[in-house]
């Protein structure tokens, strides 16, 4: 009977088709539903892959991984909430275009940038991971301190509109960083003797105060009666392949960034995001069509936050650090199963690796085949009129702060913060600039301290290896950069595109 | 209001931010780890923010003259947006009874955005039932799905 002969194997790769179409599916809602994130869809999945084989364990979590990465962008885009901390970069012009020319264009720039950039990040996983790891081993202090220097000045400089204030929202994010309990010594630091406090500022709080609370009154001050999924003249709302191929250079670089910021333990999805899409304004041809829908503006930081899920793996696989708290997860996957990532580990499992290696690249075409499929479904969300959408908004984003941690402190704060960021953002503070402070903000003061401690506080030691002297130089040049451009705009040298041509 | 004059008492709350922040620096007990203690980094970071508010406030008060004002449309809609969420996060938090609150919100909000005698009683029962379907959205991804306690 030819059924005795069916080739058992085919069944595994069944199994494993369906396991990453499921954490695909999951991952992307949650993904999607803002003040959840990768975390939540991660830590929901993890007691389901007790039972499976390690393969399938870390397949169905990297599925869920890539597709909740994406999954931030959509609501990002469709109702300017960011679903994941990844996704606040994409809202910038995602959002904008949604609103101008079509969600279904700027989901689909999306989607497909979110598919490169994690298939690029798998390539350098396959073929690069040990290289790359022994590179990154080679940074030190000096130069984590510098690199998150460089983040916030490379979004202050090139994206506030006004510098001083630019400036004051990157100090004021860092500030929010300190809030909590000092690493070093356990020393209390303003958390104004509430026990809420003393694990920091609960990053959901912020975005979704900054980033929800603020599109919620705006909504209501100036949108409760639009629509806006409407077609632009004569033009489709289909993001098609040509138009994507005219954005492959900034969806190189976010590639690009994305898997070498990804490597740096502590610097993922978000750090990478706001690096690519500083690095895309200042590639563009068009730098002032950013913030207005412009899809250079959703291809880089979406490629890079995808791809920062093959960098995050490098250290992981190669020397069982992870590269990221999400990672990190992942790596419970292979522990609870008796696998130990690290040095040894491609040497003693080489099946498992090269399952792992083609699982990746297959998570990252599922992630596009399932968004694909529910991309109509997404994009019907701007149809809804603003009287409809303000009060939904409201609740989902109430709701996705306190189902971090089930605290009203939580609540409260995300709402006093949307207060302050509704009024600082009329006067062009820069709510981009405050978060990824924010977020960087801890890396950069460990960093120093460390490298003051080891230097005996000398800060000569920033000025003395040749990575730090390229950091600082590349530093200069981004502020010397965007000295010039303001003079030249100022002057009028430089032209002013009108809003309407720009797209 | 002006935007001069909004910018400018935005770069004074900051600068009183600055102080309060720099005060609480002082008061801040732990182990000085050799001068680059816990107060080390957030005395940068307070130093800063004052020299820049400072920087603001100059520029702002002896730049350049002209001006432009704030505009905010539906004021009005907004506090009451926001008064009815701080009643709402206050009333859930005495009484725990989130669904009941909840509906109230999102129906109430909707009415005070689109009032319905303006278009007729169906529109008050789509707004009953749009909050309804909300709330078992609510019930069915964050108390079933998540197992949170609303």
């Amino acid at each position: 009977m030819d059924i005795l002969n069916l080739d058992l194997s085919l069944l595994y790769i069944l199994q494993i088709v369906a396991v990453v179409l499921i954490g695909s599916v999951i991952g992307m809602f949650i993904g999607a539903l803002p003040g959840l994130g990768v975390m939540v869809a991660l830590v929901l999945l993890f007691p389901l892959s007790y039972s499976m084989s390690p393969l399938l364990a870390v397949l169905l979590l990297l599925s869920a991984y890539q597709s909740a990465e994406y999954g931030g962008s959509i609501s990002s885009i469709t109702i300017g909430i960011p679903g994941t901390a990844s996704a606040a970069a994409t809202l910038l012009d995602g959002h904008e275009m949604a609103k101008r020319r079509s969600a279904k264009s700027a989901i689909g720039y999306s989607l497909a940038a979110s598919c490169v950039g994690g298939l690029f990040g798998a390539a350098v996983l396959i073929f690069l991971s040990a290289p790359m790891s022994r590179f990154a081993l080679k940074f030190s202090d000096s130069e984590f301190f510098l690199l998150g220097i460089l983040g916030i000045i490379a979004v202050a400089a090139l994206s506030a509109a006004d510098t001083i204030k630019g400036l004051v929202s990157g100090i004021l994010g860092m500030m929010a960083g300190t809030v909590g309990v000092d690493i070093f010594t356990g020393a209390r630091r303003f958390t104004g003797g509430t026990a809420e406090l003393l694990e920091g500022i609960n990053i959901i709080v912020l975005i979704v105060g900054v980033f929800a609370f603020t599109e919620i009154f705006s909504i209501v001050s100036e949108h409760l009666h639009k629509v806006y999924d409407k077609k632009r003249d004569g033009k489709s709302d289909k993001m098609t392949v040509k138009d994507f191929l005219k954005v492959w250079k900034p969806t190189g670089a976010g590639s690009l960034i994305g898997t070498f910021v990804g490597i740096f333990p502590g610097m993922g999805g978000v750090t990478s995001s706001w690096f690519s899409y500083s690095a895309a304004k200042k590639m563009s041809k068009r730098p002032e069509t950013f913030g207005k829908g412009n899809p250079e503006g959703i291809v880089a930081p979406e490629a890079a936050n995808n791809a920062a899920v093959g960098g995050a793996l490098l250290p992981m696989l190669s020397l069982g650090i992870p590269g990221s708290p999400s990672i990190a997860i992942v790596m419970g996957a292979f522990i609870i199963h008796g696998i130990q990532p690290g040095p040894r580990f491609m040497e003693n499992n080489p099946e498992l690796v090269f399952g792992l290696f083609a699982g990746f690249v297959f998570t990252t075409i599922a992630m596009y085949a399932v968004g694909k499929a529910l991309t109509p479904l997404f994009s019907t969300v701007l149809k809804v009129k603003g009287y409809y959408l303000a009060p939904a908004i409201l609740m989902l984003s109430i709701l996705g702060v306190y189902a971090s941690k089930q605290s009203f402190f939580d609540v409260w704060l995300a709402f006093f913060i949307g207060l302050a960021a509704f009024a600082l953002k009329k006067l062009h503070y820069s709510m981009p600039v405050f978060i990824l402070a924010f977020v960087l903000g801890p890396i950069i003061e460990e960093s120093l301290r460390r490298a003051l401690v080891i230097s005996g506080g000398s800060y000569a030691i920033f000025f003395t290896r040749v990575y730090s002297v390229i950091l600082i130089a590349i530093i200069l040049a981004i502020l010397a950069y965007s000295a010039i451009s303001r003079i030249r705009r100022k002057t009028g040298t430089e032209p002013i595109v009108d809003e309407e041509d720009a797209l | 209001m002006s935007y001069r004059l909004a910018t400018l008492i935005s770069y004074v709350a900051i600068l009183a931010l600055g102080v309060v922040y720099s005060i609480s620096i002082f008061r801040m007990k732990g182990a000085d780890m050799g001068g680059i203690g816990p107060k080390y980094f957030p005395a940068l970071l307070a130093g800063s923010l004052i020299m820049l508010s400072l920087a603001g406030i100059i520029r702002t008060v002896a730049g350049q003259k002209e001006d432009k004002r704030i505009e905010m449309p539906n004021l009005a809609m907004i506090l009451a947006t926001a008064g009815a969420t701080a009643a709402f996060i206050w009333l859930w938090q005495m009484t725990g009874r989130f669904y009941l609150l909840s509906f109230l919100l999102i129906f109430g909000l909707m009415n005070l955005y689109k009032p319905f005698w303006k278009s007729g009683i169906r529109r008050l029962a789509l707004y009953a039932l749009i909050a309804a379907l909300l709330l078992l959205f609510f019930h069915l991804v964050f108390a079933r799905l998540m197992g949170l306690r609303l």
